[in-house]
């Protein structure tokens, strides 16, 4: 039995005495399903507002919230990740989200929601791909059986708004769901006897009690004390010892066949299967063993020419039509003096500040992420889980730690808390160790690709070698060096390949470049202004002093890398933005320019990263991963450094 | 003289406590509730297959008990594994007649035909037969592990063998079981099928514990040809086989 057992339980324990005491207070809508099964686009239609959507396996992992009002009633929406056990509020109403392609795999949460008889609505997405692949299912048929609503939504256009409010609003709990054999039956109805709590709850807590879930006695000792958790795990050992045969394999079986005549009663299938689709073929390649790699360097390369060449022209033209107008405006207006060196000086506010971010960096983030943000609707990404696994392998990762790995050239933090599904601590020590240590987040990688680029493909082809050479390695050593564990299994859902819309892809840009213009440009102004205060006071050149002999000697850097160095604290993008900055100045030899795209990308995970890590894992250790990535990356950049300057000279 | 099937329940049931480490006489009695009869365990000391201690209060197979209850156990477990995942059947009962009047070697030429299943559906182990140690040398089975399969067949689950049971509620929630029906497009770097409309990957050993019914001989060959090239084949043919 799945691990959301556990949570739905608090939830429902506390809903009963609350119902009660206020009758007038905002009631709290759950969005649930699968992984990629569409949760954040019925989210946006609830309350307006909107989420990243990808064809993507847990795009969404820390809980969304609106309130909005459907039928004049407050609702407080929350949209859970895909990790269902990250569910630990209390909904009065629940809204399941079913991927039509995958009925049969989602229906096994439809019948824990009609066991806890909470109002269920059924939202059955991507109708109109099922169909292309010979899936009909009848949408009447399935609401008259499971006795709850069932909304249809063809595609990602398809806003069915109206009748998803009303089914909300009238949203009852299910009827029917898993009956089990007599002798289990008895099993469970004699656990629960000695449960004092509402029948569908304590029906709940018998079946996940007896199914052996190991995510459960948590939960219960919560909502119903520890002495009555201890002796009804008990007794549950007791009924599964004296069970004929496997209780455990009974009730999962039970539940199997419920599924199956539910599946067999709402969906037909097309006589004659459709022909294989291009999508499908695509799929195939990018994952296969041969052509998986030219296709995998071909998106690289395209990425690299699109973002040097593209946004490189974009840039050229802004700097030549606003930046240098400007720059030179305010240069012949202004005395030499502080606020010349203020606006346009070596940390100027506008050079350094606001010109790098909308100038620069902004339009190779818009490339990047809208090349990004295509490959991820097309749901290329997580098939690279498939041409990686022998190498992840290698690094001492086996089985679910992959995926978190993959997912971290997104966004480094979002893929540090998927690493909580792991269950070897060994795994997933190793797993956030390397999620943090050399893999780009998605902005600095599409602006180092800019940086990179600057001096020649080359270079970009060092660079990220040594990276996922230093990747492999760190993960191989840490492998050795922690106790041994378990191998855990390699069981991944692969998303479908689907043809990317235009609208939704660019609906996604413009969000993802609003939300850094809102979250790092204050950042990239602020440091702009930071720098020229540490600079004025004269600090600045006192932490240069100090760091000078393993900044210039050991990692052959110029002295201003101190800067860029503590601005990988605050985000990875705006260091990035600066070693740019850097490299348009003539401030970067070749080599340095390697050594700083390796070391930024190395160098301090960021601060919302080490929080993560320690959310994961415990302060401590997240700490002295950390402390560990540093260390070694200063390390590491000065060997190739090293290496570097004896191959290729300055 | 008591039943010659009754004898054997006692004897299964002395099988099924030893793998729980029990030997009590109240353990016995609890587990065969109403059957228990004094009389039958006493008999079956006195053939020498079971062992009572001295007080009587403990109860045990001797050496030649429990080979006559392996066999049993061995049978009842294999029929299992035919009636409730092969043939689809929910009742137990017919899988319980079955080691009281099935001889050895059909039940040898059945776990054959299953591939050598190691594990009954409900997870308990299934003692091993002579044909499971010439397993290498003897005749086809028709149920083969998934890694048996060439690229771009379609085949139907057998059954699925696993240790863990979460491994089982796991590959069971992407519907990997009994009756469904995959295709195996990779096997390598990782093994991916497609199974109700999805796709998965998954490494050698989970692959090798989905066990599938053998697709008809002329498909084999060219499996065979595929796997011996290691990858190769992209699936471009025709998807057959859907309903």
């Amino acid at each position: 039995m799945p691990v959301h057992g556990d949570t739905l339980m608090n939830t429902q324990a506390s809903t009963y005495v609350e119902e009660r005491a206020k009758p007038q207070r905002v009631r709290k809508l759950a969005i649930v399903g699968l992984p990629n099964a569409g949760k954040t686009h019925v989210f946006n239609m609830l309350s307006g507002r909107y989420g990243i959507v990808a064809n993507y396996l847990h795009t969404t992992v820390e809980i969304e919230r609106a309130c909005v009002h459907i039928g004049g009633q407050p609702f407080e929406i929350i949209d859970t990740p895909g990790l269902h056990s990250l569910f630990t509020e209390l909904p009065d109403v629940v809204v399941q989200c079913i991927d039509a392609n995958r009925l049969k795999q989602s229906l096994a949460l439809t019948a824990d929601l009609i066991r806890l008889r909470l109002p269920l609505v059924v939202c059955l997405n991507a109708l109109d791909e099922a169909r292309k692949n010979g899936m009909h299912i009848e949408l009447k048929e399935m609401s008259r059986l499971l006795g709850v609503a069932v909304i249809g939504i063809a595609s990602i256009h398809d806003r069915p708004i109206a009748a998803l409010h009303e089914a909300v609003r009238d949203a009852r709990p299910g009827s029917g769901g898993v009956t089990y054999s007599a002798d289990i039956e008895q099993a469970i109805s004699s656990l629960g006897s000695s449960i004092t709590t509402s029948p569908p709850l304590k029906r709940t807590v018998s079946v996940l009690l007896l199914a052996n879930d190991r995510s459960l006695p948590a939960s219960i000792e919560k909502a119903l004390g520890v002495d009555t958790a201890r002796r009804l795990a008990r007794e549950a050992d007791e009924k599964r010892a004296a069970f004929k045969g496997n209780l455990e394999r009974a009730i999962e079986a039970g539940r199997g066949k419920w599924i199956d005549e539910i599946a067999q009663a709402v969906l037909k299938h097309d006589p004659i299967v459709a022909p294989v689709g291009s999508s499908q073929v695509f799929g195939r390649l990018c994952r296969h063993p041969v052509w998986g790699f030219p296709i995998l360097a071909f998106v690289v390369l395209l990425t690299y020419l699109l973002v040097v060449h593209v946004a490189g022209f974009i840039e050229g033209a802004l700097s030549s039509f606003v930046v240098d107008p400007v720059v030179g405006y305010v240069t012949s207006r202004l005395p030499q003096g502080f606020w010349k060196e203020f606006l346009v000086g070596h940390y100027g506010i506008l050079t350094q500040g606001l010109f790098n971010a909308f100038c620069t960096v902004l339009p190779i983030l818009s490339v990047f992420f809208l090349m990004f943000g295509l490959l991820e609707d097309v749901g290329y990404i997580p098939n690279l889980c498939v041409l990686s696994k022998r190498l992840f392998e290698k690094a001492g990762l086996t089985g679910n730690a992959i995926m978190p790995l993959v997912l971290g050239l997104g966004c480094k933090t979002m893929a540090t808390l998927t690493t909580r599904g792991l269950t070897s601590r060994k795994e997933k020590l190793i797993a956030v160790y390397l999620i943090s240590f050399a893999i780009p987040c998605s902005a600095q990688l599409g602006i180092d690709m800019a940086t990179l680029g600057r001096v020649g493909f080359k270079a970009f082809l060092i660079a990220y070698g040594t990276l996922v050479v230093v990747e492999i390695a760190a993960g191989v050593v840490l492998n050795r060096v922690l106790p041994l564990a378990d191998p855990s299994e390699f069981i991944q859902e692969l998303p479908p390949i689907r043809m990317p819309d235009l609208n939704a892809l660019l609906k996604k840009t413009y969000y993802r470049l609003y939300w850094f213009l809102r979250e790092a440009v204050p950042i990239f102004i602020l440091a702009a202004v930071l720098l020229f205060a540490a600079d004025l006071s004269g600090v600045l050149d006192a932490a240069k002093r100090i760091l000078s002999p393993v900044v210039i000697n050991w990692l052959g850097l110029p002295l201003d890398a101190v800067e860029v160095l503590i601005l990988t604290f605050t985000r990875h993008e705006v260091a990035a933005g600066l070693v740019l900055n850097m490299v348009d100045r003539g401030a970067l030899t070749y080599v340095q320019c390697i050594v700083m795209v390796v070391i930024t990308t190395m160098f301090v995970p960021c601060f919302a990263n080490i929080v993560a890590m320690c959310k994961e894992l415990g302060v401590r250790t997240g700490m002295t991963i950390a402390l560990a990535i540093n260390i070694s990356s200063f390390v590491l950049a000065g060997i190739l450094n090293k290496i570097l300057l004896l191959t290729i000279g300055r | 003289m008591k039943e010659k099937r009754e004898r054997e329940e006692f004897l299964e049931t002395l099988w099924h406590m030893k793998e729980h480490g029990q030997r009590s006489m109240d353990e016995l009695r609890r587990w065969m509730k109403q059957a228990f009869d004094q009389g039958v365990v006493d008999e079956l000391a006195g053939a020498g297959l079971v062992d009572v201690g001295k007080t009587g209060s403990e109860v045990s197979l001797t050496g030649q008990g429990e080979e006559y209850a392996r066999k049993l156990v061995r049978a009842h477990r294999i029929a299992e594994r035919l009636v409730h995942d092969v043939l689809r059947s929910e009742s137990e009962s017919s899988a319980c007649e079955f080691e009281h009047t099935v001889s050895p070697e059909l039940i040898d030429g059945i776990c054959t035909l299953l591939g050598h299943p190691r594990e009954c559906p409900h997870g308990m182990p299934i003692p091993e037969g002579e044909c499971c140690k010439r397993a290498a040398t003897s005749a086809k089975s028709s149920v083969v592990p998934l890694t048996q399969l060439g690229i771009g067949q379609v085949a139907r689950i057998a059954y699925v063998e696993c240790r863990s049971d979460r491994q089982l509620h796991k590959l069971e929630d992407l519907q990997i079981r009994p009756g469904v029906e995959l295709k195996l497009h990779q096997t390598y770097p990782t093994f991916v099928i497609e199974c109700e409309g999805t796709s998965i990957a998954l490494d050698r050993d989970v692959a090798s514990n989905i066990r599938v019914w053998r697709p008809v001989s002329g498909e084999s060959a060219q499996g065979v040809q595929a796997r011996g090239r290691g990858w190769g084949g992209l699936g471009f043919r025709r998807r057959r086989g859907h309903r």
